[in-house]
């Protein structure tokens, strides 16, 4: 006998054989499928299905693994700085290389103070004089800008909409003149 | 950490449990954590190899999460399951190398793959035609499970390969428990198609 198919939920076929329905659910899954046709088939399906793939991807189907491998692997992971186990332990290696590196450079520094100094002398000679132009280029480009707009503020600044008007146009006209004069320039 | 250190060096390495290991390695005892790799080599080796395909990927990457393992260990706590646990940082590096991956992803899902190898099972007393059978079979159903979306594969592998529970599952993978069940649910669906497309009857 068909019970409504509407009652049917599918899903749980696989949470049944899964073994996850709760007792009662489950018995009131196995009190359904006595009258459910479909359910009843649906389950005998899975449950090949089930049997398949449990025989086929069970344990005993294991990688080949080498010899050694686990061995190795802790090793690995033994000496493996990462892995220190304790955070603290980790914090203090950390600290001791720093207070090792410190100590390692300033003895460098000391041996070979005279030819250090010399090299940064030479280096940053050129290195200044390139800044100080870099600089000075600047500076004077701002300047002149700013000497630039000040003069045209007071000159130029249009008192009414349409002077405004002239004004963008002007501007227009000359960016054009001065595009195609380039172009017909490149095209000869 | 809430494993005791005590009760470590009590009993030999093999007979010990997974939380007395996990001691013993965070106390620094050596052989603990070898242990602990040698019980489950190949187990995580088996579930990396079926996610990623590759032998020689599989077995880096199985190497790979040992070392987080064991750089991990000293914030496992005991209350959680030391398999599951381990399979999370395993899921974690699948997920990692496939993302990584994601050309040699395609070439999975659509079942064409250069370095696979044919995991061994073990065969009982069988003749040889049965032996041929059941082979033929194996090669059938594993060609199917790798053809599934690494989403729905990964499920399935922890189901049927590894065992896990659907609460052990949504702990490895960190899916709802609605998301487990109708993706299992589809996987195996999905599979049944790729059964009958083939003319594969009987499963």
């Amino acid at each position: 006998m068909n019970t409504d198919q509407r009652d049917c939920q599918i899903e749980q076929i696989a949470s049944y054989l899964d073994g996850e329905l709760d007792s009662a659910a489950s018995l009131l899954f196995e009190s359904h499928l006595k009258e459910c046709s479909r359910c009843a088939t649906e389950l005998r399906e899975q449950r090949r299905l089930l049997g398949a793939l449990d025989s086929v991807l069970s344990r005993s189907s294991d990688l080949p693994l080498p010899k050694n491998f686990a061995r190795i692997v802790a090793s690995r992971a033994e000496s493996d700085m990462s892995g220190v186990r304790e955070r603290g332990e980790r914090g203090r290696a950390l600290r001791l290389c720093a207070i090792l590196a410190a100590a390692s450079l300033a003895l460098l520094g000391v041996a070979t103070r005279a030819y250090v100094l010399n090299f940064v002398r030479k280096i940053g000679r050129p290195i200044g004089a390139v800044l100080d132009l870099v600089w000075t280029t600047i500076y004077d480009a701002v300047t002149g800008l700013a000497v630039i707009s000040r003069v045209l503020s007071k000159s130029f600044v249009p008192s009414s909409l349409a002077g405004f008007l002239i004004l963008a146009l002007a501007v227009l006209l000359l960016s054009r003149l001065i595009s195609s004069y380039h172009r017909t320039r490149f095209i000869e | 950490m809430t494993v005791s250190a005590s009760s470590v060096a009590l009993a030999p390495f093999n007979l010990a449990v997974d939380c007395d290991l996990v001691a013993s390695a965070v106390a620094g005892h050596e052989g603990g954590f070898e242990e602990l790799v040698r019980r489950y080599q190949r187990p995580i080796s088996a579930y990396v190899y079926r996610m990623v395909g590759d032998y020689d990927a599989a077995l880096d990457l199985t190497q790979e999460i040992f070392i987080k393992v064991y750089g991990s260990l000293a914030r496992y706590r005991s209350e959680f399951k030391f398999s599951t646990w381990i399979y999370k940082i395993a899921h974690n590096c699948a997920v990692d190398h496939l993302r990584r991956n994601n050309g040699r992803e395609q070439s999975l899902v659509s079942g064409v793959e250069g370095d696979s190898y044919e995991l061994p099972i073990e065969s009982g007393r069988l003749s040889p035609e049965q032996e041929s059978e059941r082979k033929e079979r194996r090669m059938e159903i594993e060609s199917v499970v790798r053809a599934l979306p690494a989403a729905y594969r990964e499920l399935i592998i922890l189901r049927h390969s590894q065992d896990l529970t659907y609460e052990e599952i949504v702990e490895v993978t960190g899916l709802p428990l609605g998301t487990v069940k109708n993706r299992l649910f589809r996987a195996r669906d999905m599979m049944r198609q790729q059964f009958l497309q083939r003319g594969i009857t009987g499963i």
